[in-house]
């Protein structure tokens, strides 16, 4: 600059980005499809359980829509008695529409969009379907959340779905267990050195000592009509938040899923 | 201790429980319902005469589990069994546990009242089975050798593909000769189906 303060030399550096922007795009659209594709599979494997749900209210309102025709048809109901009917069937048809949006808003297509958040919201955003589940398995589910964790830059929905999933397998796992001891525990803590971990505990049959790094592995399932592909899934969508994901065991006693990832309110 | 005739209703789900309250009211009979099994163990008062409906999920202990401990205490009343679509194979089972009725959920109300009608007044144990029992094994009589095949795998709780590979033949053809079993049988359901099959035992 001159002694006047106006620009008379301009020294710059610039590089054709193009290329690594579009390999950035390409890798981020990726790991979005294969966020989607691990909804689409784990809902797949809920679908009993959903269809028993809605099978309840359905139950209600079909019930109470005979005893309305059959008053209607017989003129001998007082108002007051329809009122009641329907009323059930107003609140059971709301009931039914609530399991299919939540189901809908877990499926949906969304775009990676990292912000901070607090991993508690993730589970309990997911509590609902978690309890459809492990109501068709008889277990029970104890939340066991600490609150004031430090924020965690993530996408809330891709992680939601590593719980989900995380949860659905202990849940399946201890379907073989007797019926009084298939409990599935969801714990948060913070982490000294500035992480955050939920672990995901059942008291299933557990994983031998030689398949504990195994069942990441896409593919690798011990289900009869599984896929394979859920946990290999998850693994890669705690990774590409920077976290971890591993699994330990005590045979007999069950096994113990836990995953961490950094604290923190911006990209890290 | 009450001598109303009482229907004891066991499901975890409290919208169902209250209208199948409000439902076995209006037929001028007593209601109790209970969210669990381990509820209607703890609150069950000997000597009110009735039956049991109970959903075959619950919570705390399945529908089979609480049969077998209605028998362990003795307790004989009769038990209908609600159940949700495509549950054939655990409601054969509860059939063979002694429960006098399978329902599934959603239900007509007005045979869901008939059968609990029926289980309170213990008429499913006069010789009316027995006469059901020969009408049965006449149209038994008249299925053929594959359609009784097919009869055996489907009330075992098979699917059409399940049924279609044991038997090493396609799927279409098990849909032909379903079809042609309800038919013969006089089933208008798969439940209706898998009762007469449960009178006869056939397995």
């Amino acid at each position: 600059m001159d002694q006047h303060g106006a620009v008379t030399h301009f020294l710059g550096i610039s590089e054709d980005i193009t290329q690594r922007k579009r390999a950035e795009e390409d890798a981020r659209r990726h790991r979005n499809e294969l966020a989607h594709t691990g909804r689409v599979i784990v809902m797949g494997e809920m679908a009993t359980s959903l269809a028993h749900e809605l099978n309840q209210p359905l139950t209600v309102i079909s019930g109470c829509a005979q005893v309305c025709l059959d008053k209607l048809r017989s003129g001998d109901g007082t108002s007051e008695q329809m009122l009641d009917s329907v009323q059930q069937v107003a609140e059971q048809a709301q009931r039914a529409s609530e399991i299919i949006r939540r189901t809908r808003s877990f499926l949906r297509k969304e775009e990676d969009e990292r912000r901070p958040i607090d991993l508690n919201d993730t589970i309990r955003g997911v509590e609902d379907l978690l309890r459809v589940d492990a109501r068709e398995q008889r277990a029970t589910i104890d939340l066991g959340l600490v609150e004031g964790l430090p924020p965690v830059w993530a996408d809330f929905f891709q992680i939601q779905q590593v719980v989900l999933n995380l949860a659905h397998n202990g849940i399946e796992a201890m379907a073989g267990s007797d019926s009084s001891q298939r409990h599935l525990a969801i714990q948060t803590l913070a982490v000294d050195g500035g992480s955050v971990e939920v672990a995901v505990r059942d008291t299933g049959h557990g994983i031998p000592s030689e398949n504990l790094t195994r069942v990441f592995d896409p593919f690798f399932t011990t289900k009869p009509s599984g896929l394979g592909m859920g946990l290999a899934i998850c693994r890669s969508i705690v990774e590409a938040h920077g976290g971890r994901l591993w699994a330990a065991s005590n045979e007999g006693m069950g096994a113990v899923f836990r995953f961490a990832l950094p604290s923190g309110t911006a990209h890290p | 201790m009450t001598t109303e005739k009482t229907v004891y209703v066991v499901d975890d789900d409290e919208a169902v429980r209250r209208f199948l309250r409000g439902l076995i009211e209006s037929i001028g009979l007593g209601v109790k319902t209970y969210a669990s099994a381990q509820e209607f163990l703890d609150g069950y008062e000997v000597g009110s005469p009735g039956c049991l409906l109970l959903d075959i999920r619950m919570p705390d202990m399945s529908g089979l589990e609480l049969q077998a401990e209605l028998r362990r205490r003795e307790i004989g009343k009769p038990v209908i069994i609600l159940t949700g679509h495509g549950d054939v194979k655990v409601a054969v089972h509860a059939m063979k546990a002694g429960a006098v009725d399978f329902i599934e959920k959603p239900f007509n109300n007005e045979l869901l009242l008939h059968g609990i009608q029926k289980a309170v007044v213990g008429s499913l144990h006069s010789s009316g089975t027995r006469v059901r029992r020969q009408e049965i094994l006449h149209r038994l009589e008249t299925l053929t050798t594959r359609e009784r095949q097919v009869l055996g795998l489907v009330v075992a709780g098979e699917t059409n593909t399940g049924v279609a590979r044991h038997l090493g033949i396609s799927d279409k053809t098990v849909e032909i000769h379903r079809a042609k079993v309800m038919e013969k049988m006089q089933a208008k359901s798969l439940a209706e189906l898998v009762k007469m099959a449960t009178v006869l035992e056939v397995k």
